[in-house]
This record gives C-alpha cells, sequence and structure tokens, in this order.
C-alpha cells in the first residue's frame, strides 16, 4: 500500500523530471552546438603529479576548441569521497551534458565499462586501460596513454649519469603490467647510460624498486612514501626516481639536501613538477595529454571517432612541444650542461631508432628469457610486462 | 513542557545550521565562490531529480542504522565509539559469503534465496560480535568503552587492510572482485535504490523506537544511563542490559557494513565503513539521543555527499567546491549543535537559579 502510493508518486514525479530535462535540453543546444566533455580525477587536480596533468590536458581542450565546455571532478577514490561511487559522478556528468568523459586513472576501468554499457551515446575513454586492445570493450569505449617508456628511459639516464653511489632508488606505486613496464625501462636507461657514456660495468650499478602498494599515500592503506624515501637514502641511495602520482620523493630529497647531503630526485607526471624542490631536480618525464586529448574530442564531435586503443608517442623533433608531443622530459636544474648534452645524445638516438633498448638478449628476474639475442620487443610485449628484468632488485609480483 | 523541549531543540538546531551555513558562505567567499548560488544548485541537485533523491535515501540508510543501534547505547549511557569497527566488521563477515557466490546460480534453486539472509546475519554476527567484545572488556577488563571501541576500531581496519591486500585480493588493487549480482541488495531497474535495504533500515530503526518507548528492556536502558548504581540496587540487572545493548548496536552496525559492500561498493575495499559509524554518533548527538529526529536529520546529513557532488560536477565555475568542504559543513553543524546544547543548558541553569534565589 505504502509502497503502491509511493511508486505513483515515484512516477509521477520521474514524468515530472524527464519533461523538464526534456525542456531545457531542447532549447541551448538548438541556439548553438555547445560541447560538454568530463573528466574524472583520481587524485587532487593540482597535485603536481598525474592528475594535475589531466586537469592541463583539460584546460588545453578548452583553450584548443571554441564551444567546448568542461567539468572536472578530483579526488575521485574512497578515501577522499568516501559516500561517492565513479557511477554517480559519470551520471551528474551526463545530467550536465557531458557527451564524451575520460576517466584517467587505471582504478576507473571496470566501473567505466559498466558506465559505457548503460550510457551508450556518451564516448568513454579510459585512460591507460587496454579493454580495447583486449577486445573486451564496448564500441563506445576508447584507451589512451602515452609512451612514456622513452622518457623513463631519459630518467634512467640522467640517473645514471649523476649517481656517486651507484645506488638508485625507485619510489614505485602499486605492481601491475604499466608500473613493471615503467620501471623496465627506467633501469633499461640507466644501464645503457652508465655503461656507455659513464664506461663503468653495469652489474655494479644497483637499481632498486619499493612499492608503496597504491598511485599515492593513503594512510594506513598504502606504505608512507615519506618513510620509503628516506629508507632509500639512508641505504645509500642518492638518485630517487619517483614513479608515483605524487611529489614526496622530491619534497625527500630536497630537506636531505637541506641538510648538506648530495642526493638528487626525479619526480614523474606533471611538467611543472620540478619546481617542488628545483635544486636537487634531474628533470622530469611527464605527460602532455592535450593533444591526445584535443584530437580524441574533435573526432568525437566530427562524428569520425572510433573505437581504438591508443598509445601516443612524443614527437621527436622537440619532446617538449605542447601542441603535438604526447610525453616530455623536462630538464632540471641540477643538471649540468654536460651532462644534458649527453642526455640530449641519447634522446636523439632514441627518436632515430639507433637506440634501442627492449632488444635481446634480455631475461626476466627469475631468470627465464624475455628477449633472444637480437630480438625486438613488440608493443605488446612491452606493454604487458610480466616482470621486472634481472639485475633489478625489488618485488615482481603483487602476491 | 514536552513540547517546549521540542521547540528548544528545534531553535538550537535550526541556529547551529544557520552558524554552519555561514561559517561555509564565509570560507567559500574568501575562495572567490559563490555561496548562494551554490546553495540553489545544491538544494536543485540533490532534490531535482529522481536519482539524487535516490543517492541521498541510500546514502542515509547505512547512518540510519548506526544511528538506530548508537540510540540503545546513548541511552544507556554508553559511548559506542566502536561503531565504525562494528560497520567494517559487518562489511568483513558478509564478504566471506558475498565474494564466493558464482556469476550464475540458476542451478541453486532455492538456496539461492537464501543468499541474501545469510549475508545479513552473518554481517550482523560479525558487528554483534566486536560490539560484544567491547562490552566484555568494560564489563570484565574495567576497560571503558570508548577505549576499547578505539582500539576494536583500529584491529578492525588492519583485519579489512590484511584481507584485501592478500587472500582476499583480486587483481592489481587492494580490493576483492566485485560481487555477483547474485549476492548483491537487489537494485531498482533505472535508480541506484533497494527497497529491501529501505524496508530493512526502516523495520530495524522502527524495533529500536518502539524498544526504547514501550519496553521494560528500554526502560531498563533509560535507568542504567540515569545511573547505573541506583538502577542496579532497584533491580535491573545493569551487566546484561549493556551487553545486550551494545550487541545489538553492533548487529544494526554491521548490517550497515553489509550495506556498503551488498549496495554501495558492491565488493569489499579498504576504508568501506567510509565513517558511516562516525556519522551514526554525530546524527545522534545532534538530536541530542531523540530517536524521533533520527530519521529527518540522517536524510538531511545524506544531502551533503550527494550535493557535494553536485557542486563538484556543475557547468558553473562559481560553485564547484571541493571535496573537503562538505565535511567541514558536517563537522561545522555538529559543533554548533554541541555548543549550542551548551549555551542553552547553561542559560536554563542560570533561570532556574535567579528563580530559586529571587
Amino acid at each position: 500500500m505504502l509502497y503502491a502510493s509511493l511508486r505513483r508518486a515515484l512516477v509521477v514525479v520521474l514524468s515530472a523530471a524527464l519533461l523538464s530535462v526534456g525542456l531545457l535540453a531542447a532549447s541551448p543546444s538548438a541556439a548553438q552546438e555547445e560541447w560538454v566533455v568530463g573528466f574524472v580525477l583520481v587524485g587532487p587536480q593540482n597535485d603536481r603529479g598525474w592528475s594535475q596533468a589531466h586537469f592541463e590536458g583539460s584546460e588545453y581542450v578548452k583553450e584548443m576548441i571554441p564551444g567546448v565546455k568542461t567539468i572536472v571532478v578530483d579526488k575521485v577514490n574512497p578515501a577522499d569521497r568516501p559516500n561517492v561511487t565513479l557511477e554517480q559522478v559519470i551520471e551528474n556528468m551526463i545530467e550536465q551534458g557531458a557527451r564524451i568523459i575520460f576517466t584517467t586513472s587505471d582504478d576507473f576501468g571496470t566501473e567505466t565499462l559498466a558506465a559505457a554499457e548503460k550510457f551508450p551515446e556518451v564516448v568513454f575513454i579510459h585512460v591507460s586501460g587496454s579493454a580495447v586492445l583486449e577486445g573486451e570493450a564496448p564500441s563506445n569505449v576508447g584507451n589512451v596513454m602515452g609512451k612514456m617508456e622513452f622518457m623513463k628511459m631519459v630518467a634512467g639516464c640522467a640517473a645514471a649519469l649523476k649517481t656517486q653511489t651507484n645506488s638508485i632508488g625507485y619510489l614505485g606505486p602499486l605492481i601491475n603490467d604499466e608500473t613493471r613496464r615503467l620501471v623496465v625501462s627506467t633501469y633499461l636507461g640507466a644501464r645503457y647510460c652508465y655503461q656507455t657514456y659513464r664506461g663503468l660495468d653495469p652489474a655494479n650499478l644497483k637499481f632498486e624498486v619499493k612499492w608503496i602498494g597504491f598511485w599515492f599515500n593513503i594512510p594506513g592503506v598504502t606504505a608512507d612514501p615519506t618513510a620509503v624515501a628516506n629508507d632509500f637514502f639512508n641505504g645509500g641511495v642518492d638518485v630517487l626516481i619517483s614513479g608515483i602520482d605524487t611529489t614526496e620523493g622530491s619534497v625527500v630529497a630536497n630537506q636531505r639536501a637541506e641538510r648538506g647531503e648530495t642526493v638528487f630526485a626525479i619526480p614523474y607526471d606533471y611538467v611543472g613538477a620540478c619546481e617542488v624542490a628545483p635544486k636537487i631536480c634531474l628533470g622530469v618525464p611527464y605527460f602532455n595529454w592535450g593533444p591526445s586529448y584535443v584530437r580524441i574530442v574533435k573526432a568525437v564531435m566530427d562524428g569520425t571517432w572510433q573505437s581504438s586503443w591508443d598509445w601516443d608517442g612524443p614527437n621527436w623533433e622537440d619532446v617538449n612541444d605542447r601542441d603535438t608531443s604526447a610525453v616530455g622530459y623536462i630538464f632540471g636544474d641540477a643538471l649540468t650542461e654536460a651532462e644534458k648534452e649527453t642526455l640530449s645524445a641519447f634522446k636523439k638516438g632514441l627518436g632515430d631508432g639507433s637506440i634501442n633498448l627492449f632488444v635481446g638478449p634480455l631475461n626476466f628476474q627469475d631468470g627465464t628469457p624475455f628477449l633472444a639475442e637480437g630480438e625486438v620487443a613488440t608493443d605488446e610485449q612491452i606493454w604487458y610486462m610480466p616482470q621486472l628484468l634481472e639485475g633489478m632488485l625489488g618485488v615482481s609480483k603483487a602476491d | 513542557m514536552n513540547l517546549a523541549k521540542a521547540r528548544g531543540a528545534l531553535l538550537t538546531f535550526s541556529g547551529a545550521l544557520g552558524v554552519a551555513l555561514v561559517l561555509i558562505a564565509l570560507i567559500m567567499l574568501s575562495l572567490d565562490k559563490a555561496p548562494l548560488a551554490a546553495g540553489r544548485r545544491f538544494l536543485d541537485g540533490v532534490f531535482g531529480t529522481p536519482s539524487a533523491r535516490a543517492d541521498v535515501v541510500m546514502a542515509a540508510l547505512p547512518m540510519l542504522l548506526c544511528a538506530a543501534g548508537l540510540l540503545l547505547t546513548f541511552t544507556a549511557g554508553l559511548w559506542n565509539i566502536g561503531v565504525e569497527g562494528q560497520v567494517t566488521m559487518g562489511a568483513i563477515f558478509a564478504t566471506i559469503i558475498a565474494r564466493t557466490i558464482p556469476r550464475d546460480v540458476s542451478e541453486w534453486g532455492i538456496l539461492a534465496a537464501l543468499i541474501l539472509p545469510a549475508e545479513l546475519l552473518l554481517a550482523m554476527l560479525g558487528g554483534a560480535l566486536w560490539a560484544g567484545l567491547t562490552a566484555l572488556l568494560k564489563l570484565r577488563g574495567g576497560i571503558n568503552e570508548i577505549f576499547g571501541g578505539v582500539a576494536l576500531n583500529f584491529i578492525s581496519v588492519n583485519i579489512l587492510l590484511s584481507l584485501v591486500n592478500g587472500p582476499w585480493r583480486v587483481g592489481t588493487f587492494p580490493q576483492t572482485a566485485p560481487f555477483a549480482s547474485a549476492a548483491l541488495l537487489p537494485r531498482h531497474p533505472e535508480l541506484r535504490l533497494s527497497p529491501l535495504a529501505i524496508a530493512i533500515a526502516l523495520i530495524a530503526f522502527g524495533a529500536v523506537f518502539m524498544a526504547l518507548r514501550g519496553t521494560r528492556f528500554g526502560l531498563a536502558l533509560r535507568a542504567i544511563g540515569r545511573n547505573a548504581k541506583s538502577a542496579g540496587i532497584l533491580g535491573v540487572r545493569v551487566e546484561r542490559h549493556i551487553l545486550w545493548a551494545m550487541i545489538a548496536c553492533g548487529a544494526l552496525a554491521g548490517l550497515a557494513g553489509a550495506f556498503q559492500v551488498l549496495f554501495t561498493r558492491g565488493r569489499l575495499l579498504p576504508n568501506i565503513s567510509g565513517g558511516i559509524g562516525f556519522m551514526g554518533v554525530l546524527i545522534v548527538l545532534l538530536v541530542g539521543v531523540r530517536a524521533a529526529w533520527v530519521l529527518p536529520v540522517a536524510l538531511f546529513v545524506a544531502t551533503v555527499p550527494v550535493g557535494s557532488l553536485k557542486l563538484a560536477t556543475s557547468l558553473d565555475s562559481s560553485v564547484q567546491i571541493d571535496a573537503a568542504l562538505g565535511n567541514v559543513f558536517q563537522g561545522a553543524l555538529v559543533l554548533a549543535v554541541l555548543i549550542g546544547g551548551g549555551i542553552r543548558a547553561r542559560l536554563a541553569a542560570r533561570r532556574k537559579e535567579r528563580a530559586e534565589h529571587g
């Protein structure tokens, strides 16, 4: 009885709401074609890391395509918004007229696919995922990622040029294909430069990764990245490379440098990340999402967009070109001119193909072969990196 | 008398609401945001669409359950701060069954109908166990329920983390796989709404309400809350009542935890409670242990996350606020109510004094 009347009331309200939404939606779209694009961020939009890079990408879209409005919701994670789910965020964005939604965390994968099934007329771009590649995604889902591997190689190279203790630390987030391939790329860059430019035996280079358990610090859930960073330095590391979304590595290195230690850091993700601690910064490998986002949004607006898995590379002419390069590397203040020149030469080699680090012989950490002598890794072999490599210290698998 | 009391409470509450709103408005102005427009958008957002109203109702349910349980313990003068851990244990216990349910249960027949009751009962058991432990620590170990509760909260969080990081982890994130739909509370086809969950929560709340109003149990709890010693002298079995009040509260909190995993999240993950136990404490403090007010206040508190999200997803940047501001509002509200209550009590005492002397 109560339920029946409730349901009746609900039906009335529902139809009234639908009607008003219909009326509201009809008028502006007739007057002017307005595109609303939603961006869901996992961390704070000013984290000077992963999330801020996406925020900058959304600003770039607004700047480059007239008539586009953006909705950015940051901190979508159970710690910051305990009573909010991704589904609610997406629904709210669609209510506001969003027709394209970028979900910018690996974490959002399954829920993005579920939302895409529910809203087939909206295009969803799941950043860093590969459901499209695996054939598991509905046709209104796309994936995009930057070829950060190259810039991580540059980062590894910078660390190898600088280290005096022959010990490099890597502050890892959680363990998956993506984080493994990035730390592997860093290691390959470090090993190559240690041997080639410094003429030292790579067997003497200690390269260790410690995983905190998530993309950023969640007190009580992850290992504390500040403590992990201090552990590294206490253990003799003098260059700390960050693979997490936030900047604790640089902050700790800077504190120790101010106490007179000779230590350096390489942050990650965001073009301005060196500003946290410029003096000890060897540069930052960063994502420049703007060009990829503009390409996707324009394609959807034109009606030419089709579901695809995009792994966008750098513009080798100038990896720091804001309008064309998906990934880049900004030199830090702590590099000497000579080091910068070496790094530029290394980068040039990567760009023209004269240096390819994913070439055999390479073994996995457990000694099983990854690439035979002379074998070049395919994109997919790199994308689905199943283990760390022989010579690296740290855990390969989550279990 | 009762009417005057209710009016006083209403006055305190609206006064506190006003203070909290002014505070938020000032913060927003200092950030160059438009508080009035934000207020309008908040109200539109929360009440404007069926899906938003459904979200408010569903967000209120776990808090309502916790608050209902806490009405029992607060009435008996117990500060069951451990409610948060009881929620967590409920979520964990519900997961014990939920994670084993396969996608396809078409061949289970009658057994399939038992999945949900079993999950919910186990969740209540988990919460009750944790609350009972707090009560035993108090009654046998002489450890105040606040300290026992805080300790058990901490332990429950660590049990949760070790499970989702260890044996229950699926994939790279510290969480279980999404549960099969047969394991979840049935969901309305369009809205994020579970009529069954609403019914369960309302029945539970009604039962607590009736127990406090018209049963010997409720009377005994009230007597214990006023003065445990005299209640004992007058023949109330104090220890037994304390134990049962705690266990009942724990069972309700466990149910709230089950709602979190079987509806809101659909899986077990860290921070599964998201502070709903503490929100329950805040609600009971807000209403001053007056049971009738719990329902509307729980709904009111539940508008905050939903409305904050509406502001965050607004196209108008002048009303976009940080996720933290909603929490600031809730905290400011409780503080203002408590301060208001304190002022009222002091005024009343002074009036009484004047009447006696004059």
